[in-house]
């Protein structure tokens, strides 16, 4: 897999880091809109509209995220995803739909894409969803026995955390909801990836599920003296971060 | 909705009651008509040898009467007597009778009543005659004797009853055979009728591409027409499901196209720092009405695709204890929060279906019950095994639903009267009965005294309670 510009794991996750995104999408609007929100948040963003041109870019040229519409004309996102891993490129693939079907997704996933967001989403999802897929390229299928976050300690074999040294008693779903951020630390996680990823939830309860879990955590972590460590990032979703600056209203 | 839901149907072939098989009336009321005809044929041949066998008779006797007159010719009249004890007693299978004009017996023992000539039937006489019965011919000698051969007609009788028997046996062999050689029939017969049957099950269960296998080995027959109609209607219906597929799929993409342009110019507005504040506030508006619109349009999509969807192509075997608890996990603390309890009563509960559905299935019940029940109620969340299938069910002890309106609340759009200001699409309870269809359960509604108890128990395809690998419910 090609990879420019991954020189400096500390950096690539900060906005100015020039990463390679490839947008394949036949509506030039939709296209132009989601490249532009995309190039505010620091990436080199190509566009492309059609799915063999696409097939052609990506093996001359190396991307970090290709995000790609599940309806192309001439060569469809599913068989544009297909063709891709058969010649052997494991660049990350962000289908991108408007079917919306539990079965599109399914089919989706099964032919190599490794995330499914259905339109019209949000920006901040988007950019969540690609941050995540970048990291997942970066550290492969490696699955680290401890996260930490500042004086936070996870350790994933004995399923225990510790803030400095005293050990912090969580349930089994906040426990899950903690390793969901620390994993992605640095990076907001969004409401819709947590329900997916900490619940199992391919849907939207209409409750406040995450946000309860949110608060009952950080009250824990606070109580064992983790101030602000979980922070909720308007509109976009919560962040773990080491640095306890003011948290954003 | 009732406590008791109806049966599941039964699949063809596992009839236990053969009266309900297809042709097996027919096939008695065939047996019958053969045994009826024997009886008759029977009884017309019975009658037929019955007069053969007594011209027989009478041929032999007139026979026996002259060979009598050409003794008496040949020796004169008063060898007679002796001639008869003779024959009496080497029997030739005959009996006589010799009375002289003054009424004196010369000879025999047949006890011909005095008097009449010709042909007579004559009842046997003493110990000796009894039983018998004789046929019996009299006539006069030349010195005016009474001379009477006869014949015993029990010989007939017993020959009549040893054919009788013969037809009856025949009778019964051939309604065997005949039962027989329909059965071998019929049996192909039902063996045809069960794999259409089969093919209609298949579809039920959400396998609409079977067809009614048709073979080439015979000639096209009624049973063969309804299996090719039965075909073409499956080809109908699942080129009318691709067509709504089709129909879906284009409208979700032309509608969610122009919303993503426009939730993206919505979203770059809220942002923009030119906007004043009122100005923002009613972008914002606007972006929370369009997120109300997508949620809306979501959920109408997704009831159209798990009611159009195949179900048997994605089903894994999961246990719903594990997603009972799951859910209800996930909606404790928020439950708490409103002053409200939840609580899970589960056994292991083990059936086939969609991870992600059945958890929204209890997901949409709990949430349905955070939304009609007063704070200071209690969810109660369970699954378990049971004799008559795998439930889970949501139960809260809120004000409940009449029973008159059980069912409607299932229907899309359908809110009760008291719910209208609230929040919610509408669609929630819809999709869980869509759920539970496209799982093959029973959904009832039933008192909780107080509150709603939802019920979902699951059967499988065929009708059979589903096989649980766990062990038995503890309730």
């Amino acid at each position: 897999m090609q990879t420019p510009g991954h020189t400096d794991m500390q950096t690539m996750d900060r906005p100015g880091t020039s990463l390679a995104i490839l947008i394949v999408e036949d509506d030039s609007q939709v296209a132009s809109e989601m490249a532009a929100s995309l190039e505010l948040e620091g990436y080199v963003v190509s566009v492309v509209d059609d799915g063999l041109v696409a097939l052609d870019l990506a093996a001359a040229q190396g991307f970090d995220v290709m995000i790609v519409d599940r309806m192309l004309p001439r060569l469809d996102g599913v068989s544009f995803v297909r063709a891709l891993r058969t010649r052997g490129n494991t660049t990350p693939v962000l289908l991108v739909t408007a079917l919306g079907t539990v079965a599109d997704r399914v089919v989706g996933l099964e032919n190599g894409a490794d995330d499914y967001l259905v339109k019209p989403f949000a920006f901040d999802e988007l950019h969540a969803r690609v941050r995540a897929l970048k990291r997942r390229s970066r550290d492969g299928q490696d699955e680290p026995t401890r996260l930490a976050c500042g004086a936070l300690d996870m350790n994933r074999l004995a399923r225990r955390v510790y803030w400095e040294a005293s050990e912090i008693d969580l349930l089994p779903l906040e426990y899950r909801l903690l390793e969901v951020l620390l994993m992605n630390a640095g990076r907001p996680v969004t409401r819709m990836m947590l329900l997916e990823q900490v619940w199992g939830f391919r849907f939207d309860p209409r409750t406040n599920i995450v946000e309860t879990h949110i608060s009952h955590l950080r009250s824990k972590l606070e109580a064992a003296g983790a101030q602000r460590l979980v922070k909720t990032i308007r509109g976009a979703g919560y962040v773990i971060d080491p640095d306890p600056g003011p948290t954003p209203a | 909705m009732s406590e008791s839901p109806r049966p599941p149907p039964r699949a063809f072939g596992s009839s236990q009651q053969i009266w309900r098989r297809p042709g097996i009336r027919l096939a008695v009321l065939q047996v019958v008509v053969i045994l009826a005809a024997f009886v008759v044929a029977g009884q017309v041949a019975r009658s037929e040898i019955q007069a053969l066998s007594e011209r027989t008779f009478r041929r032999e006797i007139l026979g026996e009467m002259s060979s009598l007159q050409d003794e008496i010719l040949r020796q004169g009249e008063s060898r007679l007597p002796r001639t008869i004890e003779r024959r009496t007693r080497l029997w030739r299978g005959f009996e006589y009778d010799l009375v002289s004009s003054k009424g004196e017996v010369l000879g025999g023992r047949l006890g011909t009543p005095e008097g009449q000539l010709g042909w007579q039937i004559v009842p046997g006489r003493g110990e000796w005659g009894q039983g018998k019965t004789f046929l019996a011919y009299a006539q006069t000698t030349p010195s005016g004797a009474w001379l009477s051969v006869g014949k015993n007609l029990a010989d007939v009788q017993r020959e009549m009853r040893l054919v009788t028997w013969r037809l009856i046996g025949a009778g019964l062999i051939g309604a065997l055979a005949s039962l027989a050689a329909w059965m071998i029939f019929a049996q192909e017969t039902w063996r045809r009728l069960a794999r259409i049957s089969d093919t209609a099950h298949q579809v039920r269960a959400g396998s609409l591409a079977v067809r009614v296998p048709h073979s080439e080995a015979h000639l096209a027959d009624d049973i063969d027409d309804v299996g090719l109609a039965m075909n073409q209607m499956l080809d109908r219906i699942g080129g009318l499901i691709a067509q709504l597929r089709q129909v879906t799929t284009d409208v979700a993409h032309d509608l969610r196209t122009p919303l993503s342009r426009m939730r993206q110019k919505l979203e770059r507005l809220e942002r923009s720092a030119r906007l004043a504040t009122e100005d923002r506030d009613s972008v914002s508006a606007i972006h929370g009405d369009l997120l109300e619109l997508l949620r809306t349009f979501d959920a109408l999509l997704q009831l159209s695709e798990i009611e159009g969807r195949n179900l048997s192509e994605d089903g894994v075997v999961l246990d719903l204890e594990e997603v009972a608890r799951r859910v209800a996990d996930a909606f404790r603390p928020d439950v708490e929060d409103s002053g409200r309890r939840i609580q899970i009563e589960t056994s292991a509960a083990w059936v086939q279906g969609d991870p992600d559905l059945l958890a929204q299935l209890v997901a949409n019940l709990i949430e349905n019950a955070l939304r009609h029940t007063p704070a200071g109620a209690t969810i109660t969340v369970g699954a378990g095994t049971f004799d008559d299938g795998v439930r889970i069910w949501i139960a809260d002890n809120g004000p409940g639903i009449a029973p008159d309106q059980r069912k409607a609340v299932l229907a899309p759009y359908f809110r009760l009267d008291r719910s209208r200001g609230s929040p919610g699409s509408g669609l929630g309870l819809s999709i869980v009965a869509a759920i539970a269809a496209r799982h093959n359960a029973d959904l009832s509604l039933s008192d909780n005294g107080p509150g709603l108890k939802v019920t979902a128990r699951f059967t499988r395809p065929d009708g059979k309670v589903t096989q649980t690998a766990g062990p038995k419910a503890r309730r």
